[in-house]
């Protein structure tokens, strides 16, 4: 009984302390799958950043947002709109949505695709006929 | 330092002195973040058996999240049935003994007092290559915080959860 009042006594204590975290735990636990995008999305530009030597204020410049808002993105807890999505791919030259052609991509700027005649003999001699040589270009 | 109870059902955190949070809110503040997870990575990236580190980040912000759902699961379904000694090796001890909660590379140090009874001392990400916490001077900090908090409840002759709440109420 003493044990049980004691027990009571500390939790009466205790109780007021860090609920704050178990309810924020429970809040993110909720919304896992967005907050997982967001992050993802926030690693990314963090890995571009590093690979192009840009600052955190260099991007925000580019995407003509403050840079507190970079910040918040950064953050990964974010429920992002498409617009800013969109503003992130110019910005970086970083596909997130699958429709993202990079820059390479866009027009004026075509892969080409050549095939040649290829021939092997009995003798296993390789050779290639150029006025065979054909280009198309990828649509 | 001092402990601070993170949830009624018997967790409770180290808070240390100079932090102004409790460890559990601090590491679950740090996973959360991928400014802290993408410089982690960028340091300790050749621990790593793979060079993907678009998917290992990716792991690593899943797993963080995965590791608070684990905790919440715990405190309702009872912290033994998620906790494990600190040394794979090991069985349980009967009273204060240390233990770790993981989820693939990420890890919560605590020392069991008693049946669901645990204080968290630290946390960590141990990478898949690095096999004995002393390899790394952060996961030697976190053995030393283990052994600090184990010593500290020893000498408070903490056996069990009366005791432990007994010594609380000081």
């Amino acid at each position: 009984m003493e044990r049980k009042k004691k027990q009571e006594k500390l939790m009466e204590l205790v109780s007021k302390t860090d609920t704050q975290l178990v309810k924020a735990m429970r809040e993110r636990v909720r919304n896992k799958a967005m907050l997982k995008e967001s992050k993802k999305i926030a690693m990314q530009i963090l890995f571009k950043l590093r690979a192009n030597k840009m600052t955190q204020t260099e991007l925000a410049e580019k995407m003509k947002v403050s840079p507190q808002f970079v910040s918040k993105l950064l953050a990964g807890t974010e429920n992002l709109t498409l617009e800013t999505i969109v503003k992130i791919q110019q910005a970086l030259d970083m596909p997130i949505l699958v429709s993202y052609k990079s820059k390479n991509e866009h027009e004026g700027f075509s892969p080409v695709l050549y095939s040649v005649k290829i021939t092997v003999s009995e003798n296993a001699q390789i050779s290639i006929d150029p006025s065979m040589m054909h280009e198309s270009y990828l649509a | 330092m001092k402990i601070v109870c993170i949830f009624a059902s018997g967790l409770f955190a180290m808070q240390y002195k100079g932090s102004s949070l409790n460890e559990l809110a601090r590491l679950i503040a740090l996973w959360n973040d991928p400014k802290y997870i993408e410089q982690w990575l960028w340091v300790n990236q050749n621990d790593f058996a793979s060079s993907d580190l678009d998917e290992i980040a990716s792991r690593l912000i899943e797993d963080a999240l995965t590791m608070e759902e684990m905790v919440l699961e715990a405190l309702d379904i009872g912290l033994d049935t998620v906790f494990r000694p600190l040394h794979n090796l090991k069985s349980a001890q009967l009273f204060i003994s240390k233990e770790k909660l993981r989820r693939n590379y990420f890890r919560l140090y605590a020392i069991r007092i008693d049946e669901n009874c645990y204080v968290i001392t630290g946390g960590a990400i141990k990478a898949p290559m690095v096999l004995k916490m002393q390899e790394r001077d952060f996961l030697q900090h976190e053995l030393d915080k283990l052994d600090k908090v184990h010593d500290f409840l020893k000498n408070h002759q903490i056996i069990d959860k009366e005791s432990f709440y007994e010594m609380l109420e000081e």
